[in-house]
């Protein structure tokens, strides 16, 4: 049960916009860089600093600390001096009573500059050396004499556009001076303790002079990972030098205008199989575009080398991959993390290979699905069958042979709305490839009127963190879960936290929680045994026991018991060589498989995704309501990345799709019917009581509707070009169709 | 000017050009009522005028002298929920919560024009809310349950809370 659902339904829960603040508050505007390459010459901010209203204008040369930002790679500065990279740059910030005052002010800024010529193209970025860090490669057998004897090879390019997060809550932060040298942020982020830590930097404090509170993100998906950071250390600044409080919130178009978005990937394959349909070799090439500063590109880059033979066993491969450095925003995290291109681009080979065999794509799939035993190329075994599994119960419950061949049947005499059926299978690493950031320390604390508070170091953002810890304390310690409250994430209460992030915020913080209560109960349980003189086990549930739970607690601590608990965890045994790109990077893999069924208009070129049926290895399941609903998100949003959501550019690198009505996502008229079932996995000793992670990867499963339209394409139009181009819009359908 | 607002007259002295989402969010200090987009495409504000569902960011408030404006305050509470608010929690709809406040202010201005919806009907009223969480599956079922629940007079709040 989703803790916060009471909330939620009544308009009662806080996010940062929420915050109440003092009258004395200042609000905030940005002013950016008009181009997306060019250097700086001037800022004039007379004007905008004569108008009734504006308090402050702040450049680059206000920032008492460092003016950098940039975590990975130091190339990020805060705001713009000389050089200026993309579209939305910050350059200066405004500050005024009103949110409009700050806006007009911001307008009223005029910047001198020279402009210089841009590169928006990932592969002339490559040719022209642009990147960030060096190429990768992983390699698995002897690729060469693989493709040499192959019976079969195909070989092709792939493209995947961008994609926007669209979190419904857009960029916000209010910094809140607090004493002399101290501040409080609120802001909407997923990595709060970043955020104290360039705020500091930027403002020339030391980290334990910055608190950084997130009551809870109205979405993310990725896009608050990094890219809250500006937005938060410009509002810290103006709060330093201006002394008020300062809010600043991006506008929907702002939003949409300056921050990054999904990796678009050009990608080149090669596939080889033999008579039958068995995998021999795989080489690609992928081409990130990282847009203009590092930011989080080249861990996206590298999780897209863990997933590049996605779920099959291919004994000879070679994956290479590069960051591109264009003149688009950043691109940054965003749900999937480098994989859905991975995913799509075997998926594409694999297809490929199915039409020149022709065979159909799923026996090749089925026949080439990761066993016990394999061994991936950067060196982890296959553990479990839970992938054969899943492939097996989806084909007897879901009952795909019966109706690949009503579908069949239904298409026999080409008529005008075809159907079709595309099965995608997953595997998914879980743990943060970074191994540092694999940890994670909890609080419990045991109030003296028996109630019970948390302290987490992750962000509720939808996915029910919040909730699950609140089951796993519950549980834990032997009381029902309505005594239990999650903190809102503090940086002060729960230090040098990881971003929550890479879907492993419930495991890590789940099982942090675990150690502290698993103290605190026999600590309790002892002091219990010997005040009270009575046999407790370890096991004993306070609902319902002879000592009340309000008693032990309040005799505890009068006979000074701690009743507060810190444990700390950090995923054992992963390391990661990347000079031999070798290593246990992932804690467990999670595996699952789709098939999604459409129906396309071959006059109009429209579609429908009419069911999605799953089945899903989600081991024992902390709370399956909770887990069902990102399963049904995550594969809506992989829809709509597939098939509709397009971001369209114009010559300069100004976004054209800057709003609902020209960027589209899918709404309740699209979403298809979802079923879903999970399988239980015995025992997963890395996830608490045995769970495993759910965040990201139902959006992978989500990519198989651009096959199964491309395969309703092929029936109509035997000779449509292959262009394995995402999303496959009606618009690019239509157009397939008749080509 | 003076209109109501959840059943109490509010006066709003300011410019008449003003949203009214800001004028509920931040002289009323009603902050139930969501900011998505600021151009009515996308649901998370909107609100009741007179019972019908409308976006309050593009709404200027000097339209509503002598109207009645209802916001998600206005239809129910934690202790005492809307069926729909009832529903919404016995399946367990909103994952970050942020679009449910304009999802339920579009589906209970459904319920009160037709308190049996198709489908269809659900589909028409309410694609222009829209969910990044993508929590549509569940949307549909709650207005269906919702309905149900109405039609047989059973209180699914209740029902959540045994």
């Amino acid at each position: 049960m989703h803790n916060d659902s009471e909330l939620h339904f009544s308009g009662q829960s806080t996010f940062v916009d929420d915050w109440p603040l003092p009258e004395t508050t200042l609000y905030a505007a940005v002013f950016v860089s008009p181009i997306a390459n060019g250097l700086l010459k001037s800022i004039d901010a007379q004007k905008a600093r004569a108008m009734p209203g504006v308090k402050a204008v702040l450049t680059a040369a206000d920032i008492a600390g460092e003016n950098q930002i940039g975590e990975i790679m130091p190339d990020e500065e805060l705001l713009a001096t000389k050089n200026l990279k993309f579209i939305g740059k910050p350059i200066a910030l405004v500050l005024a009573d009103s949110p409009a005052t700050a806006q007009q002010g911001a307008q009223a800024i005029e910047i001198a500059y020279d402009e210089l010529a841009t590169e928006f193209n990932v592969r002339n970025a490559y040719h022209n050396n642009m990147t960030f860090g060096d190429e990768r490669q992983f390699t698995k057998g002897d690729t060469k004499s693989a493709f040499e004897q192959a019976k079969w090879v195909v070989s092709g390019q792939v493209s995947c556009a961008a994609q926007e997060h669209l979190y419904f809550e857009t960029q916000i932060s209010i910094a809140i001076p607090v004493d002399k040298d101290r501040l409080k942020i609120i802001s909407a982020s997923q990595n709060p303790s970043a955020i104290q830590k360039l705020a500091a930097k930027v403002l020339g404090l030391s980290m334990n002079s910055i608190e950084v509170e997130v009551p809870r993100l109205g979405g993310a998906f990725g896009g608050k990972e990094e890219q809250a950071k500006p937005w938060a250390c410009l509002a810290a600044l103006g709060a330093q030098l201006t002394g008020h409080p300062v809010k600043l919130a991006l506008s929907r178009q702002q939003d949409m205008h300056w921050t990054g978005k999904r990796h678009p990937y050009s990608a080149d394959y090669r596939i080889a199989a033999d008579e039958t349909g068995r995998i021999q070799a795989y080489d690609v090439k992928f081409l990130q575009d990282g847009g203009a500063v590092a930011d989080l590109s080249t861990a996206v880059l590298e999780r897209t080398l863990f997933h590049a033979t996605n779920a099959y066993q291919i004994p000879n491969a070679n994956v290479k991959a590069v960051s591109c450095r264009t003149h688009h925003p950043s691109n940054t995290a965003f749900r999937g993390f480098g994989a859905p291109q991975a995913i799509f681009t075997i998926e594409a080979a694999i297809d490929h290979l199915a039409c020149a065999m022709n065979l159909p794509r799923w026996k090749i799939q089925q026949k080439n699905l990761l066993q016990p035993g394999y061994r991936f190329d950067y060196g982890m075994t296959v553990q479990t069958d839970a992938l054969q599994n899943c492939w097996q119960q989806l084909f007897k419950h879901k009952k795909i042979e019966m109706r690949l061949a009503d579908i069949q049947k239904h298409n026999a005499n080409k008529p005008r709305y075809i159907r079709s059926l595309a099965l995608t299978p997953l595997c998914f690493g879980i743990s943060f490839t970074a191994t540092h950031l694999n940890q994670a320390s909890v609080t419990v604390t045991i109030y003296t009127d028996a109630s019970i508070g948390v302290a987490i170091g992750a962000v509720e953002m939808g996915q029910g963190v919040v909730d699950k810890i609140a089951i796993i304390v519950a549980r834990s310690l032997g009381v029902s879960v309505k005594r239990v409250r999650v903190d809102f994430t503090n940086s002060s209460k729960s230090p040098n936290m990881s971003p929550t992030a890479a879907s492993v915020g419930a495991d890590l913080n789940s099982m942090a929680a675990i150690k502290a209560c698993e103290k605190l109960k026999l600590r309790l349980v002892d002091f219990s045994n010997t005040f009270y003189g009575v046999d407790l086990s370890p096991e004993t549930n306070f609902e319902n026991n002879a000592i009340t739970w309000e008693d032990l607690v309040a005799n505890a601590y009068l006979q000074r018991i701690n009743l507060s608990e810190h444990a700390f965890y950090a995923t054992p045994d992963l390391y990661f060589d990347r000079v031999k790109e070798q290593g246990t990077p992932f804690s467990y893999h999670v595996y699952g498989v789709s098939a999604i069924e459409s129906t396309l208009d071959t006059l109009l070129g429209t579609y429908h995704i009419d069911n999605v049926d799953v089945v899903y290895d989600l081991g024992q399941s902390l709370d399956t309501i909770i887990d069902l609903g990102q399963m049904e998100g995550g594969l809506v949003q992989g829809i709509g990345y597939a098939t509709m959501e397009e971001i369209r550019w114009d010559e300069k690198g100004k976004l054209l799709t800057d709003s609902f009505a020209t960027y589209k996502i899918p709404d309740l008229l699209s979403s298809p019917q979802i079923s879903v079932d999970f399988i239980d996995s015995p025992s997963n000793p890395h996830g608490p009581f045995s769970a495993k992670a759910i965040g990201e990867p139902p959006l992978l499963l989500g990519l198989g509707a651009f096959f199964s339209i491309s395969d309703s394409i092929r029936l109509f139009n035997k000779t449509a070009p292959i262009n394995y181009t995402l999303p496959l819009t009606p618009e690019r359908a239509l157009l397939a169709l008749y080509s | 000017m003076k209109f109501t607002v959840n059943g109490k007259e509010m006066s709003f002295t300011g410019d008449e050009e003003t949203p009214l989402l800001w004028v509920i969010r931040d002289e009323f200090d009603l902050k139930g009522t969501k900011f998505g987009c600021g151009k009515g495409l996308c649901g998370a504000c909107t609100v009741h005028l007179n019972g019908s569902a409308i976006r309050s960011c593009v709404t200027p408030v000097g339209a509503l002298a002598n109207l009645s404006v209802t916001t998600i305050e206005g239809i129910g509470s934690a202790e005492h929920p809307h069926p729909l608010q009832a529903a919404w929690q016995a399946l367990n709809v909103p994952q970050c919560g942020y679009c449910q406040p304009g999802q339920l202010m579009s589906a209970s201005a459904l319920l009160a024009a037709n308190p049996s919806p198709t489908d269809d009907d659900i589909n028409t009223a309410m694609s222009g809310n829209i969910c990044r969480c993508g929590t549509y599956p569940r949307i549909k079922k709650a207005i269906h349950l919702a309905s149900d629940a109405m039609a047989k007079s059973v209180d699914l709040a209740v029902e959540v809370k045994a």
